[in-house]
């Protein structure tokens, strides 16, 4: 223990220190005896610490002997009579404090009840490495990606506006309403609303950014902070929107990379292996380790079934001659053993 | 030196031995040893009797809370958790339920965080034996001492009297952070030296090795 920068307080709340004041002993004493040998201009702290130490002497009032085991003999009693409340509950208050149980239980189940048919949305979530696929009540299809979720209004009203709210990824193919008063059907994500008239795309909100892929039709994009939506963003099919920290990026892209997972496949196209990888920590929880930063910057083009990722993983493997080891929680990619 | 090292991350008194026994002792109760709790009873009855007097001044009292709390944890083995630390447990639900039994029906949360009396004697109060302060000094430390708060108090009284680790005393007083232990305990300590500055005493180097 370095005791050269302690102050008065720290000296105080020390407990070697506290030994020595309350129960000095030969070692003590030597200890802090050669301290203040080496350190004479901490002497006036060291006493003014040991003032305080002395004072705070509480005196504690013991139990007797006889009183120990007077409440010993009382709790051994007790336990033996195999009567261990002490205080035994006559046959009217067992039928109260029965009934007390079955009305509590009563009121929750009504409270229950209640809270599910009060949640205003109707909730969809997916976990790692799950799928889903919701119909709509206007019979829009949705696919809704692993790690992801998808609500919608109970109320769900034919004459207005369609809208969900999601987090997560999923892919829409909207069912045309050109005869209802308001055909439109918005998806509402924490940046963007995208809003659409029938069409198939794909919409991505994770880690701050929302990214959105029309296959067909036309959406128009809203960002959600009216501070920057100056104006609507119209997709075409093959774009792709993408929206970090409010700015709006439009790029041209292949659709079917970006929606290839609700046919159950994966598939990347000169992606990063940093993209990849973080693909695969939101889709099944894995966390990737790579051993060398500069690995992460390598391209990869290849596809695989989204239930095995393992092709993917050997794939990957064998391009960049990297050892990957994947087990419940973490991919590994590391150096060959024999490189 | 080497004790020093092991000394300073635990407890003040090098308790790991003895914890180790009675997370033992624990088990074997558990598992219905009326032998163990005997033992257990035997170890914890005269530390929690001084304890439970600081929160109320009736020896019966104590006494009698006691006894409910040692059937009650005899009753409930079974159920009773798996504990690392056999005495900080003991002392956080003996705690609880003094503190229960003293104010009534008070809500519990409350009560357990600042709604509790708790009071010291020094053992200087009673014959005024001391070989560094002098009587006003000493009058001074004292008035600083019954203005903390409960909970400074029982703190304080937790590390120097009990010889406990912060990370017991945040234990046991329900603290979301062991740091505020520390805090608390640092501070009181910061009035007494307050305390002694106030006054012109010449402290000197004789006074350390009396």
């Amino acid at each position: 223990m370095d005791y050269n920068h302690y102050e008065t307080n720290d000296f105080v709340a020390d407990s070697y220190f506290n030994r020595w004041v309350k129960y000095p002993d030969k070692e003590t004493n030597a200890f802090w005896q050669k301290w203040l040998e080496e350190r004479p201009d901490k002497a006036d702290i060291l006493a003014e610490a040991r003032s305080i130490v002395a004072f705070l002497n509480f005196s504690v009032e013991k139990a007797s002997l006889e009183e120990q085991q007077e409440v010993k003999a009382k709790v051994m009693k007790q336990l033996r009579a195999g009567n261990p409340s002490g205080h035994q509950l006559n046959v009217t208050q067992r039928y109260l404090a029965m009934a007390a149980t079955v009305s509590l239980l009563l009121i929750g189940a009504y409270l229950l009840w209640q809270f599910v048919l009060t949640q205003p949305y109707q909730t969809y979530t997916t976990g790692f490495g799950e799928w889903q696929s919701i119909r709509l009540p206007d019979s829009t299809v949705v696919k809704l990606n692993a790690n992801s979720q998808l609500k919608y209004k109970k109320d769900w009203l034919a004459h207005q506006a369609r809208e969900v709210w999601l987090e997560g990824e999923a892919f829409f193919e909207v069912v045309k309403k050109p005869h209802a008063s308001d055909g439109r059907f918005i998806v509402h994500t924490q940046q963007l609303d995208v809003e659409v008239l029938g069409t198939t795309f794909n919409v991505q909100a994770r880690h701050g950014e929302t990214q959105v892929v029309l296959n067909t039709g036309k959406v128009k994009l809203h960002q959600t902070d009216p501070a920057y939506d100056q104006q609507d963003i119209l997709l075409e099919p093959g774009e792709m929107a993408t929206v970090r920290q409010h700015q709006l990026v439009k790029t041209q892209v292949n659709p079917q990379v970006y929606t290839s997972w609700k046919d159950n496949r994966l598939f990347f196209e000169n992606e990063s292996i940093r993209n990849v990888a973080r693909r695969l920590e939101d889709l099944y929880g894995y966390e990737v380790k790579v051993a060398q930063p500069e690995w992460l910057d390598y391209t990869f083009t290849g596809s695989c079934p989204s239930d095995d990722i393992s092709i993917l993983l050997t794939a990957i493997s064998e391009s960049f001659h990297l050892k990957i080891t994947l087990d419940d929680q973490q991919i590994r990619i590391e150096q060959h053993d024999n490189y | 030196m080497t004790l020093l090292k092991s000394e300073s991350q635990a407890s003040m008194d090098s308790a790991d031995l003895p914890e180790q026994a009675d997370v033992l002792t624990w088990r074997q109760m558990k598992a219905g040893s009326e032998k163990a709790f005997e033992c257990l009873y035997d170890k914890f009855f005269p530390l929690l009797f001084g304890y439970g007097l600081r929160f109320c001044a009736e020896r019966e009292a104590v006494k009698d809370c006691l006894q409910d709390f040692f059937i009650d944890l005899y009753v409930r083995r079974a159920s009773l958790q798996e504990v690392e630390y056999v005495k900080r447990y003991l002392y956080t639900a003996f705690r609880h339920r003094i503190i229960r039994k003293v104010s009534g029906k008070q809500p519990m949360l409350e009560l357990l965080t600042s709604h509790y009396h708790f009071e010291v004697t020094f053992s200087h109060e009673q014959a005024m034996i001391q070989d560094q302060l002098d009587g006003l000094k000493q009058r001074k430390l004292l008035r600083a001492f019954k203005n903390l708060s409960s909970r400074q108090k029982e703190a304080v009284f937790l590390r120097f009297y009990e010889n406990m680790s912060y990370e017991e005393i945040a234990d046991i007083m329900k603290m979301k952070k062991v740091k505020y232990a520390r805090t608390l305990v640092y501070r009181a300590i910061s009035v007494f030296r307050e305390c002694i500055k106030d006054l012109d005493g010449s402290l000197t180097l004789y006074a350390l090795f009396l």
